[in-house]
């Protein structure tokens, strides 16, 4: 057995896992370093921000204020300027819009603005995600050209950032790329996609309206709630149609428990007929959904629903079903059939939430 | 015979290296999704949805004679940065004052338990809200064991998330925000998520959060070590893959109406959170495309890990126990490729690398001092081999820590060295008797003797009472 031979090998091995071994504990102390510089620099850029950040929400002119921003910006390196910005911005929450608004011709003036829109384009994707989050709070109009191409990026994330981008500014020119990329339900999560179009008022109420007879069972799901919140810019008996074409005909539980769900964010005196009639729905998840959304609507048709599913099979139905009684117990139209429906019970679900509620009082 | 101990050790150093290797190149692969992670986290806007577009999560917390700690933990827990949040205790026939200290400290009343639950679990006893916590149900039930507790949570819990946890675990306040992500992320396909699991053994304890996280001594310390690279380390890059087989019991989120149609967890079972979670690949990775297990390495929970040897025996015994037997129950997924990774990667792994390690190492140990033994002149090749492993398994650990420091940065500087020092000495003590540990309970399984779930003593964290900011908290 040439044991020498391999004994050699062996030892050589050890020196590379030594090396590899130093290497990575100096790598860690590097980590450990880098913590505390950026975190110094974080403090640094804060302290310097806090007292112009305080005249502008406390002082009296804001012109001079904001003029206190120049030799600031001119001190701070290029890269961190940016990231500055939104800082500022974020101090500001409860400025008046006034206050904000010359805040961002400030600093669309010092060229802050440009710098983070160049550095959507950077090599490294996280620095691609910066830019994109910077730009939804300090953007503007030019910004919206920009954030879309980047819907486009390779990285995920970056495409997520520009959604978030996009929905931060609100502009209805993102309408039509946000709405392909709804319609598609690829690459960012629809969630994301779901609360910037939310954001772009009519202009995004018409990806809902298309999303409801997509073929992808997630993108109508989330237009069920997205049409819902949208019930000032396309009039409440628009939606309530649409949310009970969907309950109707949907051929999905699921979407058809979204749409009976998605019902309360629009509520009213008379309870949807298709609300009404999805309370004998074959499949659970949409009987709760339909026991929940119930009780957004102060008619006697919905008390008269919900009595008998008050002890359905399923326990979270009966359970939510006598929850929504109680709810309507208090309403003007429906509260009298509801307290006479609670009385007459005798389902254990009555008994469990009239003992929780007197628990609250 | 000299001959055949110098083969057999280079099959135990070459098996070694191909699971430090791959073990290596899926540390690798947890850096760069950290590194993600840690920039991804600068500025952010917007936060959460309101809660009437959140789901609810329940969180289910088995308890068993757990008196000493469960009002602190389900303090912690209502503390939760998180709605719509109902939290239920699940007091699993304790025979301790458990359910007495509950009942105190939030005044508890009891409701109808109701009928028709759908998973089969012990007789339910009662079911009891809270005056002062409304989100707070305490379920009691007959002692079944705690997969069968979690399965009566399961059919009590009203939420369409269910998060299980531990009585003596701590969650980070906004560690349910994080475990969501992926289901925001991949709607459609997110079963399961696993939190990310750390030592709390001599962390300080106040504002029913971990406020100082503190490296424990000797055993705590080992186990620290192990965490960050089971955690850290390898579920981040199994998570990317798609081959995470386990969501550990201490921390991790569910969607309950999948986990009541895959039928709740194995009542018996040793490892309930691994086994559930194979079962999941297993019964509805082939059905349902894209399904995936998620791991949010965010999402923090802190445990306490055992403090004493014969603690810690007890406890990987169980798990290796456990271990073999879901590999067994599983064994159809192994080199499928219907299961994707989790049939091609992750179960071959656990398989060769996890479930039989112990007898490679110990093999190895053996062989080692045979070969002293009857070759002394070989002691510049075994002490080679010895150095080699030694090292192999500090670049486990070097790498693992260089993943923590870059996403989380939590421990001081005197901790951190001190972390170090011990991972100096782990393959000298810590190694060996881990390996013996798992070799007795693969013995015990061999020869029928299954152990039981046993008593783990808790330690008290270190609490500080002069910050405590609720009457609830200890």
């Amino acid at each position: 057995m040439p044991l020498q031979g391999l004994f050699e090998t062996v030892w050589w091995v050890v020196l590379g896992l030594t090396a590899v071994n130093f290497a990575l504990f100096a790598a860690i102390v590097v980590q450990r370093e880098q913590w505390v510089v950026h975190r110094r620099l974080r403090e640094r850029i804060a302290r310097r921000i806090a007292p112009v950040v305080d005249r502008l929400l406390h002082g009296d002119d804001i012109g001079q204020a904001v003029d206190e921003l120049r030799p600031l910006f001119k001190v701070l390196p290029r890269q961190v300027r940016p990231v500055t910005a939104w800082l500022l911005l974020d101090g500001l929450g409860a400025a008046d819009a006034g206050t904000q608004a010359a805040v961002r011709k400030a600093l669309g003036d010092y060229r802050v603005i440009e710098q983070a829109e160049r550095a959507t384009r950077r090599r490294m994707a996280w620095r691609r995600v910066l830019a994109c989050d910077v730009l939804g709070t300090i953007g503007t109009a030019t910004s919206v050209g920009v954030l879309v191409q980047r819907l486009r990026d390779k990285r995920a994330e970056v495409r997520t950032a520009a959604v978030q981008a996009l929905g931060e500014l609100g502009s209805p020119a993102a309408a039509a790329p946000l709405t392909e990329l709804f319609l598609r339900q690829d690459g960012v999560p629809i969630g994301v996609v779901h609360d910037s179009l939310s954001r772009l008022g009519a202009a995004g109420a018409d990806a809902f309206r298309q999303g409801l007879r997509s073929p992808r069972v997630t993108v109508r799901i989330t237009s069920c709630f997205g049409i819902a919140g949208q019930a000032e810019t396309v009039g409440r008996g628009a939606v309530i149609a649409l949310l009970e074409q969907r309950l109707r005909m949907d051929g999905e539980a699921c979407v058809r428990a979204a749409a009976a769900s998605a019902m309360r964010f629009v509520p009213g005196d008379a309870a949807p007929a298709a609300l009404l009639g999805a309370a004998h729905d074959r499949a659970a998840p949409v009987r709760r959904s339909t026991a929940k959304s119930l009780a957004a609507f102060d008619d006697p048709a919905a008390v008269e629903a919900l009595g008998p599913m008050a002890s359905d099979s399923d326990r979270e139905t009966a359970l939510r079903s006598a929850e929504s009684l109680l709810v309507l117990s208090e309403r003007r139209a429906a509260g009298a059939q509801a307290r006479e429906a609670l009385g007459a019970s005798h389902a254990w679900t009555v008994d469990s939430v009239r003992a929780t509620a007197e628990l609250g009082a | 015979m000299t001959d055949a101990l110098v083969v057999a050790s280079i099959v135990v150093f070459v098996y070694f290296a191909v699971f430090n290797l791959m073990t290596l190149a899926l540390l690798v692969m947890s850096y760069s999704e950290i590194a993600w992670l840690v920039r991804g986290r600068q500025p952010r806007r917007g936060g959460l949805r309101p809660p009437t577009h959140r789901p609810g999560i329940s969180v289910l917390v088995p308890a068993y004679n757990e008196q000493d700690i469960v009002v602190s933990t389900v303090a912690a827990l209502l503390q939760q940065a998180y709605a719509p949040l109902e939290v239920v205790v699940l007091d699993d026939g304790s025979t301790d004052a458990t359910f007495e200290r509950l009942a105190d400290a939030f005044d508890l009343v009891e409701l109808p338990v109701g009928p028709a639950l759908p998973l089969p679990t012990a007789p339910l006893t009662s079911l009891h809200a809270s005056r002062r916590a409304p989100e707070l149900r305490v379920l009691r039930k007959e002692n079944g064991g705690r997969a069968d507790a979690l399965n009566a949570g399961l059919c009590i819990a009203r939420n369409e998330l269910v998060a299980i946890t531990d009585a003596d675990s701590v969650l980070d306040p906004d560690a349910l925000i994080y475990a969501l992500r992926p289901f925001e992320e991949r709607p459609d396909e997110c079963l399961a998520v696993g939190g990310s699991i750390r030592v709390a053994n001599r962390s300080r304890f106040a504002h029913g959060r971990i406020e100082l996280p503190r490296i424990g001594r000797g055993v705590a310390a080992m186990q620290t070590l192990e965490y960050v690279r089971g955690f850290l380390g390898t579920r981040i890059a199994w998570s990317r893959l798609n081959g995470l087989l386990i969501v550990s019991g201490a921390f991790g989120l569910f969607r309950r109406e999948t986990l009541i149609g895959v039928g709740g967890f194995l009542p018996r079972s040793l490892g309930e959170d691994m086994e559930v979670t194979m079962r999941l690949h297993h019964l509805l990775r082939p059905r349902w495309p894209g399904a995936r297990v998620a791991f949010a390495a965010d999402a923090i929970c802190w445990t306490q890990a055992p403090s004493s040897l014969s603690a810690l025996r007890g406890q990987r015994i169980r798990w290796q126990v456990g271990l073999l037997e879901c590999v067994r129950l599983h064994r159809g997924m192994l080199g499928r490729r219907r299961y994707g990774a989790g049939g091609l990667l992750s179960m071959p792994y656990l398989a060769l690398f996890e479930a039989i390690s112990p007898i490679f190492e110990l093999g190895g140990y053996a062989v080692a001092i045979v070969l002293l033994i009857v070759e002394p002149s070989a002691w510049p090749w075994a002490a080679s081999m010895l150095v080699a492993t030694l090292l192999f398994g500090q670049l486990q650990t070097m790498m693992a820590l260089l993943v923590q420091e870059t996403g989380f940065h939590g421990y001081s500087r005197r901790d951190l060295t001190r972390l170090l020092g011990w991972s100096l000495t782990e393959c000298v003590w810590y190694h060996p008797l881990l390996a013996l540990w798992r070799m007795t309970g693969t013995v015990k399984l061999l020869m029928g003797r299954r152990p039981g779930w046993g008593e783990i003593p808790r330690e008290a964290l270190a609490d500080a009472p002069h910050e405590a900011v609720s009457p609830l908290t200890r």
